[in-house]
């Protein structure tokens, strides 16, 4: 069965709920019936700072982070991309990009072009701008 | 498949919009998107009107702005919510919202 | 005829998003398509019974109930629902209550997915 792919462009950051509700439906993918699905999530304009490495949501308001559910994504090997130019804009680093080696992850944050994550667009097919 | 991209803001999310519309996207301004369709941004028309193939502008979300369709530019199709769904079914199956 | 999907998460009175997703849903089942409308986040309290009727405001409940009538499935995000104290009887005859899956599932087999994936 070919799967198909949908593609998350997150743009939303930290204040909003919708980063969170974007990565739940992508984890909402792995287990449709009827198709195989494919999610990819990327992470584009301020949205990249969802990415960072020491979110603290337990020790401070007591709720779930972006980042722990960035750590559920890479756990479930569903793809996840930073746009690279945003990236270097806002100043962040491959070292401050969270990741899931704490659960023996091998599937970690990829850091790509535009270009590459508009070819994601281009070749997905449904796209969810959130 | 083209793109259709619906704005709904006058300020809207102009960077994503230039780096993913390409020369087959579809434009669909409504709410206070249609505000891109009439009013001018430092005496020129908005950069959007320029930068799609077609652009559509919801009919009832102008006129409820105060605006009649005389004040949208000729490359701007006025339409309504069955014209949306005529375009959304027959030509931009792939859509999203910004 | 086709199928649109359409997923929201914007709250229904502080926005006028809410009012545009119904009102092509309207329109796409006049056409003689199938309509699945699918509520997120804030959203899901529109599915809430007991809005009233106020002086030249919108009023989403009668709105619904109309679609509904047309043939619009409505579906609520179960998890939204429950964190906002919205139970499956609180809420207007017709609604149906799912997971997020529901929507992936529902929108790749329709012809058209809109999701408006803001608040």
């Amino acid at each position: 069965m070919t799967a198909k792919r949908v593609f998350f462009l997150i743009r939303s950051t930290f204040k909003k709920e919708v980063p969170l509700i974007a990565m739940d439906h992508a984890l909402g993918c792995l287990t449709a019936r009827g198709f195989k699905v494919e999610p990819v999530v990327a992470f584009v304009g301020a949205g990249v700072l969802n990415c960072l490495r020491g979110q603290d949501g337990m020790g401070t308001y007591g709720i779930e982070t972006p980042e722990e559910r960035i750590k559920m994504l890479l756990v479930s090997d569903v793809k996840v991309l930073v746009c690279g130019e945003d990236m270097e804009r806002y100043g962040i680093t491959m070292d401050m990009l969270t990741d899931a080696r704490e659960f023996n992850a091998e599937n970690t944050i990829q850091p790509v072009s535009f270009e590459e994550i508009r070819e994601g667009i281009e070749s997905s097919d449904m796209v969810l701008v959130f | 498949m083209k793109l259709g991209i619906f704005i709904s803001d006058f300020k809207y999310d102009a960077e994503l919009f230039n780096r993913i519309a390409d020369d087959e996207t579809g434009v669909f301004l409504v709410h206070d998107g249609v505000y891109n369709a009439v009013v001018e941004d430092n005496g020129g028309a908005s950069p959007l009107i320029n930068k799609a193939s077609r652009i559509f502008v919801l009919r009832e979300d102008l006129k409820l702005r105060g605006f009649t369709e005389d004040s949208v530019p000729s490359n701007v199709e006025v339409v309504d919510y069955g014209d949306i769904v005529d375009r959304l079914m027959e030509e931009y199956k792939k859509v999203i919202w910004l | 005829m086709g199928t649109l999907a359409i997923g929201i998460l914007t709250g229904p009175y502080g926005s006028k998003n809410m009012a545009f997703a119904l009102r092509l849903a309207k329109a796409a089942l006049e056409k003689g398509h199938s309509v699945r409308l699918w509520l997120s986040g804030d959203a899901t309290t529109v599915a809430k019974k007991g809005q009233h009727e106020y002086h030249r405001c919108f009023n989403f409940e009668a709105e619904l109930r109309e679609l509904i009538e047309m043939g619009l499935e409505v579906v609520n995000c179960e998890s939204c629902a429950y964190i906002r104290g919205i139970n499956k009887e609180e809420m207007i005859d017709g609604i149906q209550v799912d997971t997020m899956t529901w929507f992936i599932e529902n929108a790749l087999s329709s012809d058209v997915a809109l999701m408006i994936g803001e608040e």
